[in-house]
């Protein structure tokens, strides 16, 4: 008994510690990280778009939907188009985040701001599968990989990947049709 | 000297993928540029040098017992605390190395020294164990890495997964030639895999000793 308290109080504490360092590192890298976070999004707003994308302006699109419910996304509008943050959450390891660009009415590229998808698979959605919807009409595409009746091939055995990347362009899309029209979503 | 020789074991004698073969799965998986290999060694190294660090300073209030997760716990809080660093101040290479960071903390080279070096020895040789078996893995990778690289100029292969164990087997053939030839000329006995066989297992399951080499 006395030498169980013992074992349970010695990791006890090296848990302890362990967290109270963790949290310190947290507290002193969290600035930075948001920064660099930020910094990267901007220049994906470049990657993304048609060379000479300059005079980023970031914007603010605030929606009410049907049910009252306020909805507000960031895009960011350029000379030569427009790219929008996308965040999806059915990845096959969780979130995708991607900046899309849409530039006059083709989606120029894509790229990926975060993700946790297989390496070697589904990872493919930064590189391959990029070529595989790049300067694709906006909306004369059905943005859908062909297994569900769209128009995209989906990366072989990451189906379920280039589903949420599909899934992310067709929010993409319906948040640049409400841009253009004025801001005002109809749902 | 001594401390010398604590680096040149780990860079030579005991290097962790030539010698020991241990952490294979980030030693295949991030060979495939040169940069990338580079960064998952000195990522590694700064684990290493700092577990070993901290376990050799704690080792004397730990209890036998509970002496794994003690030191699990430790690696992972190193691990979280070099993936935020990574995170902040060099992003390219965080999310090139992506899901490997985290996979650190199973990497059997860490928990391996932890447990065969720093545990029994003083802080300053630790540390130096930490720094040469660091710089044993960051060479091996770049040198993986480059093989890798090189013979993808030719053939697409090489930089596949399959090519990573291609030329890690051809690499760990060549080293063993060497290590062998070098022990012929010495007149010495052929140098049998390092201590990973039976002579040198504690676990005692029965089977007899193989003989010697």
């Amino acid at each position: 008994m006395k030498e169980s308290s013992r074992l349970i109080s010695v990791l006890t504490i090296v848990c302890l510690i362990a967290a109270l360092a963790v949290s310190i590192a947290n507290d002193l890298t969290k600035d930075a990280i948001a920064e660099s976070r930020e910094k990267q999004k901007l220049s994906a707003v470049c990657d993304v778009l048609p060379e000479g994308a300059s005079d980023v302006e970031e914007k603010i699109l605030v929606q009410t939907l049907a049910e009252g419910n306020i909805v507000s996304n960031t895009y960011y509008k350029t000379e030569t188009g427009y790219a929008i943050p996308i965040t999806v959450s059915n990845g096959y390891g969780g979130d995708i985040s991607l900046m899309i660009g849409f530039s006059e009415d083709v989606l120029w590229s894509y790229k990926v701001l975060k993700h946790s998808e297989t390496p070697g698979l589904g990872a493919h959605i930064k590189d391959s599968f990029v070529e595989n919807v790049e300067r694709k009409p906006i909306f004369n595409t059905n943005w859908a990989v062909d297994k569900d009746g769209g128009d995209i091939p989906p990366i072989t055995a990451a189906t379920i990947s280039s589903r949420a990347v599909c899934d992310a362009i067709k929010q993409g899309v319906k948040i640049l049709k409400t841009i253009e029209s004025g801001g005002v979503l109809s749902e | 000297m001594k401390l010398f020789n604590i680096i040149k074991n780990g860079i030579f004698s005991e290097n962790p993928i030539f010698r020991l073969v241990l952490g294979m799965c980030p030693t295949l998986a991030t060979t495939t540029s040169i940069e990338n290999g580079l960064g998952m060694g000195v990522a590694t190294s700064a684990v290493l040098i700092a577990s070993n660090a901290v376990i050799s300073v704690i080792r004397k209030v730990i209890p036998s017992q509970v002496r794994i997760p003690c030191y699990i716990v430790v690696i992972a809080s190193l691990v979280t605390v070099v993936e935020m660093v990574m995170q902040a101040f060099v992003p390219t290479l965080y999310d090139s190395l992506g899901i490997f960071i985290p996979l650190i903390v199973v990497n059997c080279i860490i928990l391996g020294r932890a447990e065969a070096f720093a545990a029994r020895n003083t802080v300053t040789d630790s540390v130096f164990d930490g720094i040469g078996m660091g710089l044993g893995f960051t060479l091996a990778l770049v040198l993986l890495a480059a093989v890798r690289e090189l013979f993808g100029l030719i053939a697409v292969i090489s930089i596949l997964p399959v090519g990573g164990f291609i030329a890690l087997g051809c690499l760990l053939a060549f080293f063993n030639h060497v290590g062998r030839v070098r022990a012929l000329k010495a007149g010495k006995p052929e140098p049998g895999p390092l201590r990973l066989d039976c002579r040198h297992c504690v676990i005692g399951c029965g089977t007899t000793a193989v003989e010697e080499y």
